[in-house]
């Protein structure tokens, strides 16, 4: 009995032993050669079945390279894309925006392009604003753009004619005597949306210090000594009208200090704001939101020290450590074709990066009117820090929480741009 | 006859050491290989993580600026004593805890005492009660945070008709209405729990028990002081405890609803480890942080064991 459970268990164990080796054993050899496959992470909110049309139809005419497209949700693409490629996972190539450009680039992550950009000459094709924002790691492509945009204003045309408003505001006193005309809290109607949570919260309030107190050399943060120069009184008293807005005006919704930009864009296609600023993504979203002739698109208001704009963009980047890059690159010239450029930026995007694609009829619609003039306007452009290493997180985790004390009176102007200043000076410190 | 009986005898037990660790061999080596695999996975999938945060916690490391680190020793981990932010959301980890955990248990316990009646419908009851368990944290929060919008939210909008306030409330911008809107969210996602676990205690409840403290002419509330609790404490305890430890370390649900806002205000420890790993970078620190973490979780239940086996003992 003793000798048949052994026998048994031996029978066992010689079972469990195979099993073990089989995925050795029984492994097949390389597959054959077949079509290069490359994956392509989209990481933004909108787009991603245009991005998925174009993959189809580029593995469709280019039959020995396939394109699958990997949606990352934009709230975290940060932590997402990070892991990805620290772990060895990270898609071939990728939507990329100038806001992580740096992060990305700097951990070594990205391909410098500069090679392939120069081969191939596209730069002529693409937008000179977007290849220098391209080349702000270290002067090196690390990306090649697709849209650029500018933060403009976005306001409803329907709530201006009824609060009796012939046109935008042009400068920051305007823009308050508009905001209080188009309050009504008992109808839940605000003029403006002062924003203080997450998504670009930064552009708003900088907007109305640098129209004050003026931006630094070249239209940077800083001065010729390499100082952040927002702590200058006309830089504070700026601050302070924009804060003002809110604590006594009153003219944005109370919930709004800590709302994010998509709080901003539903109040706004909820039609109860007059007034909002942001990218160029909203030249559709809130085109489908209150209608295409509803909305109207604006310069930011102008203050004593000027009128100045941002802009930005995003592009297409290769992963460095891909072994597809040339096939990457292939996918990306197609998307960046004049045609599909303008294709995929009028349905999803802002102002195509390729240039041809400005000649276009749609792009003649009085909504592009504002966005095309602020991109035309190279002096007032302004080059936020976006090159400098942690750039990402100052913006989006340091200055929604300083901005919100600011907003709710736990901190003064002064205080902010302060802490602000130290904030930017010890980046460029380290950089 | 004898003297051979005893020769084997003795022959035998000195070979019955040498064959006996053989045979103790045999008997053991089979059930270790079949655990084998089992250890080798727990042991890398959770030893190996925990030896690499701690080693990763000694070293200066952002993935950001290249991939070089440098060892540090204990830098990170003094450097947490004296960070005022990690105190801040040590604070607010207690408040999210305490402020949860409690409104969880009592509604978890008016549902299961419910749930325990017999009635029409229970079973349908049971369901409907049950169902938040299965909502994950991100989309409670994305529930709760529209029907909590200062603007177009219907919490806003029902106070208002029922005049119980002038004008919407903006949740959102004081730190005492966020902590309300979360604990309210987070309780109506995690009473469940504590209604299956009451539930099961309940319905192991001998009913000759109530029947025998009728008998003594207690009431209601005797019965259920003195019979009821008793009874499921046990199932309290443990339950109250895991609850506890899921919810420090939950970051979905309160994420999604304040970011850590306003001004920081719900940023629990480990909200303020994801800013500082993925949007500083700050890896190395980042590890220390959450070994710190971990440390405090573990003082934590033990203390919590402790004292309920002090307040147990006759």
């Amino acid at each position: 009995m003793a000798a048949l459970v052994r026998a048994q268990r031996r029978a066992v164990l010689r079972g469990l032993a195979a099993a073990a080796a089989l995925p050795v054993v029984g492994s097949r050899p390389a597959a054959a050669q077949g079509p290069a496959r490359i994956t392509f992470g989209w990481p933004f909110a909108s787009g991603a079945p245009g991005i998925e049309e174009l993959a189809k139809r580029f593995s469709e005419e280019r039959k020995s390279i396939q394109v699958e497209v990997q949606v990352i949700p934009q709230a975290q693409v940060i932590p997402r894309l990070t892991t990805a490629f620290t772990g060895g996972q990270a898609p071939d190539c990728m939507g990329m925006s100038d806001a992580w450009l740096t992060q990305f680039a700097g951990g070594g992550w990205l391909e410098n392009l500069e090679g392939m950009v120069r081969s191939s000459g596209i730069e002529k094709e693409i937008v000179p604003a977007s290849m220098g924002i391209a080349r702000m790691h270290k002067g090196q492509a690390h990306y090649i753009g697709y849209l650029v945009e500018p933060y403009a204003v976005y306001y409803n045309r329907k709530l201006f004619a009824e609060a009796g408003l012939p046109a935008p505001p042009r400068d920051v006193d305007e823009w308050r005597a508009h905001a209080l005309k188009l309050t009504d809290r008992a109808r839940n109607r605000f003029g403006y949306y002062v924003l203080g949570g997450s998504g670009w919260q930064f552009q708003q309030w900088t907007t109305w210090m640098m129209n004050h107190g003026g931006p630094g050399v070249a239209n940077t943060f800083f001065d010729a000594q390499g100082k952040c120069v927002l702590a200058g009184p006309r830089h504070v008293q700026g601050l302070e009208k924009w804060l003002a807005l809110y604590q006594q005006d009153k003219v944005s919704p109370p919930a709004s200090a800590t709302a994010g930009f998509q709080d901003q864009t539903n109040a706004f296609n909820a039609n109860q704001l007059g007034m909002v600023m942001g990218w160029g993504g909203y030249l559709t979203v809130l085109a489908q939101g209150i209608g295409e002739e509803n909305l109207g698109t604006a310069l930011p208001p102008a203050g004593p020290a000027g009128q100045f704009f941002y802009f930005a963009g995003n592009g297409f980047a290769i992963n460095a450590a891909s072994k597809q890059k040339e096939a990457s690159w292939e996918f990306i010239r197609f998307m960046l074709r004049p045609e599909n450029n303008a294709r995929f930026n009028q349905q999803y995007g802002a102002i195509p990066a390729v240039q041809a694609a400005w000649t276009a009829d749609w792009l003649k619609a009085p909504k592009y009117a504002a966005p095309l003039e602020m991109l035309r306007s190279t002096p007032k452009l302004l080059y936020n820090p976006r090159n400098l290493p942690g750039y990402a997180s100052f913006q989006n985790q340091f200055c929604p929480e300083q901005i919100q004390k600011a907003l709710l009176g736990k901190q003064s102007a002064q205080e902010h741009a302060t802490a602000v200043v130290t904030a930017l000076n010890e980046m460029r410190a380290k950089a | 006859m004898a003297e051979t009986s005893a020769t084997a005898r003795a022959a035998g037990a000195a070979r019955a050491p040498r064959e006996g660790w053989r045979r103790a061999l045999r008997r053991e080596a089979t059930p270790w290989a079949m655990v084998a695999p089992v250890v080798l996975l727990v042991g890398t999938g959770v030893l190996f993580p925990l030896a690499y945060i701690v080693l990763l916690g000694s070293e200066s490391y952002s993935p950001y600026l290249g991939p070089q680190r440098e060892w540090v020793g204990l830098a990170n981990y003094a450097r947490v004593l004296g960070d005022a932010a990690f105190w801040n959301a040590l604070v607010a980890s207690v408040i999210w805890v305490v402020g949860s955990v409690v409104p969880q248990f009592l509604l978890g316990l008016g549902m299961a005492l419910v749930l325990n009646e017999t009635f029409r419908g229970r079973g349908l009851v049971r369901t409907i009660v049950l169902a938040p368990w299965a909502v994950s944290g991100v989309v409670t929060g994305f529930i709760w945070l529209w029907l909590f919008d200062g603007t177009i939210g219907v919490v806003n909008d029902l106070l208002v008709r029922m005049q119980v306030v002038d004008a919407p409330v903006a949740w959102g911008i004081e730190s005492g209405t966020t902590w309300l809107m979360v604990f309210v969210a987070n309780a109506w996602r995690g009473a469940p729990f504590f209604a299956i676990v009451i539930l099961a205690a309940l319905q192991a409840i001998d009913p000759a028990l109530y029947e025998a403290a009728s008998m003594d002419g207690a009431t209601r509330w005797q019965r259920f002081r003195h019979v009821t609790l008793p009874m499921i404490l046990n199932a309290v305890v443990i339950s109250t405890l895991l609850r506890a430890l899921w919810t420090f370390n939950f970051i979905d649900l309160l994420w999604t609803m304040t970011r850590g806002g306003p001004a920081g205000a719900t940023t629990t420890l480990p909200i303020y480890i994801f800013d500082v790993i993925y949007q500083k970078g700050e890896f190395g620190y980042g590890a220390a942080l959450s070994v710190v973490l971990c440390l405090i979780l573990i003082a934590f239940s033990a203390a919590y064991w402790q004292l309920n086996r002090l307040t147990r003992m006759p």
